[in-house]
């Protein structure tokens, strides 16, 4: 039966703590997300936010286990896509929206990387399902916040992945974008894949999501918006 | 050897350099990191210098693994103060590079007074000189660049993902450190098979200054690409030329100044037409 659980959750977080030097950033977190699930994760900053999807991501060492459908996370991570922060990167980087959201095809491990007509098929759906058809030729640079935003989304679409951990994608992006951006995150999960968002505004949390994990001192609390925020969704 | 053929040597082995180093210098732009060029340029005199005096050789072959060796410490030694020190990336260039520059030039003069015989023919090192250059030493120098020219070709397409966006690289299971540790070892090579013609103090404007001036012209990494082997066969037969038909003139820094001249003709030529690539 234990084993039918895991393996029915797309994400499973047993004892995670993390610690940079003496500070603890995460202390005993605990929690699991089901396939087909879209969860907010909120927190103050500092709060662990990021460090919880590093960690998951095995981009910060940790204690515990993470496990994506029963297995580590490192096993399946084909089926893993990461969302950064669009801040994290240098956005004068002489690429097309079409060369990012192709890089989610890359695989490692290969002495070079060719592109297959698959390949191909899945970077064209990619660009369609993000609304970026007429920008897929223009340089990344000249893409505004919320046009970039989506293009990262587009490049872990292609991806094809089941899992997707996003850091803070709505950040600074208008209420237009905001909801062209939840239309994508709402058909991705009407595709069945799994979602895991972080997300800093409570108002915009309290409007687009059912269930919320909230971060505090390194502690998470997980449930629905109304057990957790004590708001009701609008 | 005649006149014709010398130039036809010295022609064919500073193309091949310039366009090696200019790829090069095109992927450390992409990394952000284009100092490194200039870090490994002053780090390979000391190990110069020492090869010189442990093995009393002025060919490439007897200098070269000394120059390596100590062009990767001299970055390893930049690198280790912005981990551990905390330094910002630049600064602690420019400390790594200095320092070695400033142990090379001991070194230099320890040759030249110190009874190990003449320094005559090291100085190409300080300052390059692309006439001194023997056709067998152009031959090992290619062999070097279809290296290069190969890692390029089969890795570019990894290397321009990774420095896109390394945390994400490293999400979907790529490698940064390795790309880091291949760009440092083309660097290296670029850096020592080079200096004998571009002489430390200008071999990094044979790795920098092509990519400039691609910027300035192109926007997008593919058209870059060819752009900066343009650039660079346009600079090195200029240099060339001008070092033939005026005596007394060197070839190394003539191609600076053209490479120079062309990123200062971009730059207004963008300015005028205020195109903003």
């Amino acid at each position: 039966m234990a084993s039918n659980e895991i393996i029915s959750n797309a994400l499973e977080i047993h004892s995670l703590t993390v610690r940079y030097g003496n500070t603890i950033a995460l202390h005993q977190v605990n929690a699991s997300l089901k396939v087909g699930e879209m969860v907010a994760l909120v927190g103050y900053n500092g709060s662990g936010k990021s460090s919880l999807m590093k960690a998951i991501l095995n981009l910060t060492p940790f204690e515990g286990r993470i496990t994506a459908w029963g297995k580590s996370v490192s096993e399946v991570l084909s089926k893993v896509a990461y969302v950064p922060q669009r801040a994290a990167v240098d956005w004068k980087y002489p690429a097309t929206v079409k060369d990012i959201v192709s890089m989610g095809r890359y695989q490692p491990g290969l002495f070079t990387q060719r592109t297959s007509s698959e390949d191909a098929k899945a970077v064209d759906s990619a660009i369609v399902q993000a609304g970026l058809q007429d920008l897929q030729h223009r340089m990344i640079g000249e893409l505004s916040g919320g046009q970039q935003q989506r293009v990262f989304i587009a490049r872990a679409m292609a991806r094809q992945a089941d899992l997707f951990l996003m850091d803070e994608p709505f950040a600074g992006v208008d209420m237009k974008t905001e909801d062209a951006i939840f239309d994508i995150l709402q058909s991705l999960q009407k595709q069945g894949k799994t979602l895991l968002i972080i997300h800093h505004q409570i108002d915009q949390v309290i409007k687009y999501f059912e269930q919320v994990w909230k971060l505090q001192e390194g502690k998470l609390e997980t449930g629905s918006v109304e057990a957790i925020l004590g708001q009701r969704n609008k | 050897m005649s006149e014709f053929a010398t130039i036809f040597w010295v022609l064919a082995g500073l193309t091949l350099m310039g366009m090696a180093s200019a790829w090069t210098g095109l992927l450390l732009s992409l990394k952000g990191d284009v100092l490194s060029g200039d870090v490994i340029a002053h780090g390979v005199l000391p190990g110069i210098a020492l090869s010189f005096i442990g093995f009393e050789s002025k060919e490439i072959y007897y200098l070269m693994p000394g120059a390596l060796l100590s062009g990767w410490l001299t970055l390893e030694a930049r690198d280790w103060l912005v981990r551990q020190a905390g330094i910002r990336s630049d600064t602690a260039s420019a400390m790594a590079l200095s320092v070695s520059y400033g142990l090379g030039i001991v070194g230099m003069s320890y040759i030249r007074y110190g009874g190990k015989g003449s320094q005559s023919g090291l100085d190409r090192f300080l300052f390059g000189s692309a006439a001194t250059i023997l056709p067998e030493e152009i031959l090992f120098s290619s062999l070097l660049m279809v290296l290069i020219l190969g890692i390029i070709l089969f890795k570019w397409k990894e290397i321009f993902l990774i420095y896109f966006d390394k945390d994400w690289a490293r999400a979907v299971g790529f490698n940064p450190n390795r790309a880091d540790r291949l760009l440092t070892l083309m660097t290296l090579i670029c850096v020592v098979t080079g200096i004998q013609m571009a002489g430390v103090v200008l071999m990094s404007s044979f790795l920098i200054a092509p990519a400039v001036v691609a910027s300035i012209f192109v926007r997008h990494f593919y058209q870059r690409v060819f752009f900066v082997a343009l650039v660079s066969a346009v600079a090195v037969f200029a240099g060339s030329w001008t070092s033939a038909f005026f005596s007394n003139m060197p070839t190394g820094p003539w191609v600076v100044v053209y490479l120079s001249l062309m990123a200062f003709g971009g730059m207004v030529w963008r300015r005028i037409f205020r195109h903003s690539v």
